[in-house]
């Protein structure tokens, strides 16, 4: 790894205030995000929440409208050479030099990077079992993406920025997929930011998530400190009477039967015993985060709004 | 100076990534993909010279100047379309934008030098001898710098991603060609400002649709094709350049100063905005990509009433135009159009204006000319240049659309937008020109034939709904040998020639339309 690191602190990439709009739409409107060296940043959101675009300008690939984005230290948008050679990027995108079969491809990526790592792209090469002598685009598409993904891990870069690697992967390869990115940021200190719609995999990997709906941050948290406070309180036997109930940090309710069930961002277990004082019986679930995706994202005015048109 | 040391190593990446397919395609054992490619790349160009030496030894001067014309569009294609990627992954490993851009031109320079010189070599042969004095040196070096010229102005519109100038493209050298017979050799005496308001027309209509934003670059580019066209197909040109006279002197340094300032702006254009360039396209993984209009705008009713059947007109009008999901240009999106106006881009449909073209060409001459303008106006009516009537959409088909309904639609089409308007067109021009000119009469008729023809061939042995390629072939044969014929089409022959479209057309639709009928007893249609 580099010894250059960003001046401000061990931080990777630093978004502040970022805006863009595309044609008639506001893709983001406000991103401000920092990810620091060693640590796994998931990014998630809706179709169309801004993911893809967040990534682009942090990448210098498109010009913000307003607010600015720091990478490796460096401003976006003039990102030297050196810097950028240290950044992975697996774009949504296909591979655009796709007619060379893989070997010939890493012979012609390799060139790139003083730091390709072959040893690195041969395991990965076995272990995700791409066809030798077929071009990439002759691959089924899941072949085409680990064979993508070892050209992004074996540039064995300090920034490892993957756009939802894990579309068109099978279960088993999102899990060696996985365990490479990990390797990557934990034992070397570097910088993973990766979107994903498999939130299963982000909950397995990410240590710090954050939330993007409609080109906003709608949350952003380490996972840990995020599963400690988001919990799901059920009142056993309220689901009628319980309009007078006040749950701190509540954001949203529901009823269940006969319970009522209210999900809250910051649960404390004083006030929960408060609470069962005043109310009886009250039961604490842990919510993973597909569970918190849903109740930040998914029952929030906008959606009732969908849902009702 | 670090501009040109970026660009030298991006054109080293580039050569070494060739180096690699080669390395790869020998390794395979697939030389025939790598000669196709050779072939297409070094032949096209070398089309120029030659058809220019069929010129000189044949005395079909039609067919000469026919075939210019065509091989002037196909070579302004590929030029236009010379490889220079910009995705992500170049923008983020080649040292710098700039460089990238420069040295996707210095790796293209072998290439382009070959064009270069065939485009130049063409001209020596149209006009021999002019290589012996000012001006027809500087002609020859302003055709030596067209295909670089061409390749640049591709390039530039990539970087600044607008869309490509393909309609004007196509349009440049047919315009040159109609006004250079006329200017030069008089062909339409009296039907001058026919000749004007095409010009006009197709210049406003080819600035509109590919949306030119740089009026003045484009207009200087219009200019050097339109000379370096005119002096292989036009008698008067070559002379002219032959004997270097002032005026040949004046067109010649323009033309000139006008290749190596386009070179130089262009250059400086990518350069400049390489920098503001925005990798925007976007791959369907995040989320897919919406339908396109074909299926919704059946079944929307009109948003500003109109019921169905301005629905159905709105599809017709959306099928048959080209790319009607790109946002490129205000009358590709005529799905949103309500009332009269969803009618107004038939009139730009190519139909018409071939028409039109076949229609006051025949008063005064009918040739092969007349002819081929009369079957391009049925064959290429709307939507594609390919004979086939319909392109089967899978995308249809999963909405719900069965091939054959597919196909019965696209019949339908071709009439109601193809048909209808075209043969609207030619009467009109008719009636303004001349009612009772026999030829012009027969022109007429030999559209509305040439319209069976194309709705009945598919339906004539060999050929079946699924073939666009044989069809195309043979109507290029049949092209080519209807210009070689050249001035044989006169009286007898036309007349031929129409009993003949009409005949197979007709027996050719009936088969089809029987084919397609018993598709609904037995099994639906499918595509191969």
């Amino acid at each position: 790894m580099s010894d250059t690191r960003d001046v401000a602190g061990d931080v990777a990439v630093r978004a502040s205030g970022l805006k863009k709009r595309m044609g008639k739409t506001d893709a983001v409107m406000d991103v401000s995000l920092d990810v620091p060296f060693g640590s796994v940043f998931g990014l998630i959101g809706r179709n169309g929440a801004g993911k893809t675009t967040t990534i682009r300008m942090l990448l210098g690939l498109l010009r913000p409208d307003a607010g600015s984005s720091q990478v490796l230290g460096e401003d976006s948008l003039s990102l030297s050479k050196a810097a950028r050679l240290r950044i992975g990027y697996l774009s949504e995108e296909s591979f655009p030099y796709d007619d060379l079969s893989l070997p010939r491809t890493l012979e012609f990526v390799s060139a790139f990077f003083p730091t390709w790592d072959w040893d690195l792209s041969e395991r990965l090469m076995e272990r995700f079992a791409v066809p030798n002598d077929t071009p990439l685009d002759a691959l089924s598409a899941g072949e085409r993406r680990k064979a993508e993904l070892v050209l992004v891990l074996a540039q064995n870069p300090d920034l490892l920025i993957l756009d939802d690697p894990a579309a068109g992967l099978d279960t088993l390869v999102r899990r060696d997929f996985l365990w490479a990115a990990l390797s990557v940021a934990r034992d070397e200190g570097k910088a993973v930011l990766f979107t994903s719609h498999v939130l299963t995999d982000v909950e397995r990997v990410a240590d710090t998530v954050a939330f993007l709906e409609k080109g906003r941050v709608r949350l952003i948290s380490p996972l840990d400190n995020l599963k400690a406070r988001m919990k799901r309180l059920v009142f056993i036997g309220h689901a009628r009477n319980g309009a007078r109930l006040l749950v701190p940090g509540e954001i949203t309710r529901r009823r269940e039967r006969a319970d009522l069930l209210v999900v809250t961002e910051h649960f404390d277990e004083r006030e929960t015993e408060a609470l069962r004082a005043s109310w009886g019986d009250v039961i604490v679930e842990d919510l993973n985060l597909e569970e918190i995706f849903i109740e930040v994202l998914g029952r929030g005015p906008e959606t009732d709004d969908e849902a009702q048109t | 100076m670090s501009l040109l040391v970026d660009a030298v190593a991006s054109a080293r990446i580039l050569s070494r990534y060739q180096s690699l397919r080669i390395a790869q395609q020998r390794a395979g054992g697939d030389y025939w993909e790598g000669l196709q490619h050779a072939l297409l790349r070094c032949g096209i160009p070398a089309l120029a010279p030659a058809i220019a030496m069929i010129g000189l030894a044949f005395s079909t001067r039609e067919l000469h100047i026919a075939l210019t014309v065509v091989l002037g569009v196909m070579l302004l294609m590929v030029y236009g379309g010379a490889r220079s990627r910009m995705s992500a992954f170049d923008l983020l490993r080649h040292p710098s934008r700039g460089g990238l851009v420069l040295g996707a031109t210095l790796h293209a320079v072998p290439w382009l030098v070959w064009c270069g010189a065939c485009s130049a070599l063409a001209i020596a042969l149209s006009a021999p001898g002019a290589h012996t004095n000012a001006a027809g040196v500087m002609v020859l070096v302003a055709a030596f710098l067209l295909p670089t010229v061409a390749a640049l102005r591709g390039a530039s519109r990539r970087v600044l991603e607008r869309s490509g100038a393909r309609e004007l493209g196509v349009l440049l050298p047919v315009l040159a060609f109609l006004v250079t017979r006329f200017a030069t050799e008089h062909w339409l005496p009296g039907y001058s400002w026919w000749v004007v308001v095409a010009f006009v027309a197709f210049l406003g209509f080819g600035a509109i649709g590919s949306g030119v934003v740089a009026p003045m670059r484009e207009l200087a580019f219009t200019a050097v094709v339109f000379v370096c066209l005119a002096f292989p197909v036009s008698e008067a040109a070559s002379s002219a350049l032959v004997a270097g006279d002032a005026r040949a002197m004046t067109v010649a340094s323009v033309v000139l100063i006008l290749s190596v300032a386009l070179i130089v702006s262009e250059l400086f254009v990518q350069v400049r905005h390489v920098d503001r360039m925005e990798v925007v396209r976007s791959r369907a993984a995040d989320g897919d990509a919406p339908p396109s209009s074909y299926g919704p705008v059946v079944f929307r009713k009109a948003r500003a009433g109109g019921g169905i059947a301005a629905a159905r007109m709105r599809y017709y009008v959306d099928l048959h135009l080209p790319d009607p999901t790109k946002k490129l240009s205000w009358w590709k999106r005529a799905s949103a159009w309500t009332g009269p106006a969803i009618m107004f881009p038939l009139i730009f449909l190519r139909g018409p204006v071939l028409a039109v073209l076949a229609v006051t060409l025949s008063g005064s001459e009918t040739g092969g000319v007349v002819v081929i303008s009369a079957l391009l106006a049925a064959f290429w009516a709307s939507r594609a240049t390919s004979v086939d009537i319909v392109s089967f959409e899978e995308r249809l088909w999963l909405l719900g659309v069965d091939y054959r309904d597919q196909a019965l639609h696209g019949l339908r089409c071709l009439f109601l937008v193809g048909l209808l308007p075209t043969l609207l067109a030619a009467v009109v021009t008719l009636l303004v020109l001349s009612p009772f000119d026999a030829a012009r009469q027969a022109t007429v008729l030999l559209i509305v034939s040439a319209f069976l023809l194309r709705a009945g061939l598919v339906g004539l042995w060999p050929f079946r709904e699924e073939h666009r390629v044989r069809p195309a072939l043979l109507l290029t044969t049949l092209a080519i040998a209807t210009l070689a014929l050249g001035p044989v089409w006169s009286g007898d022959e036309l007349a031929y020639a129409i009993y003949t479209c009409a005949g197979l057309g007709t027996i050719g639709l009936a088969l089809r339309l029987r084919r397609l009928r018993k598709s609904i007893k037995k099994a639906p249609l499918r595509v191969a």
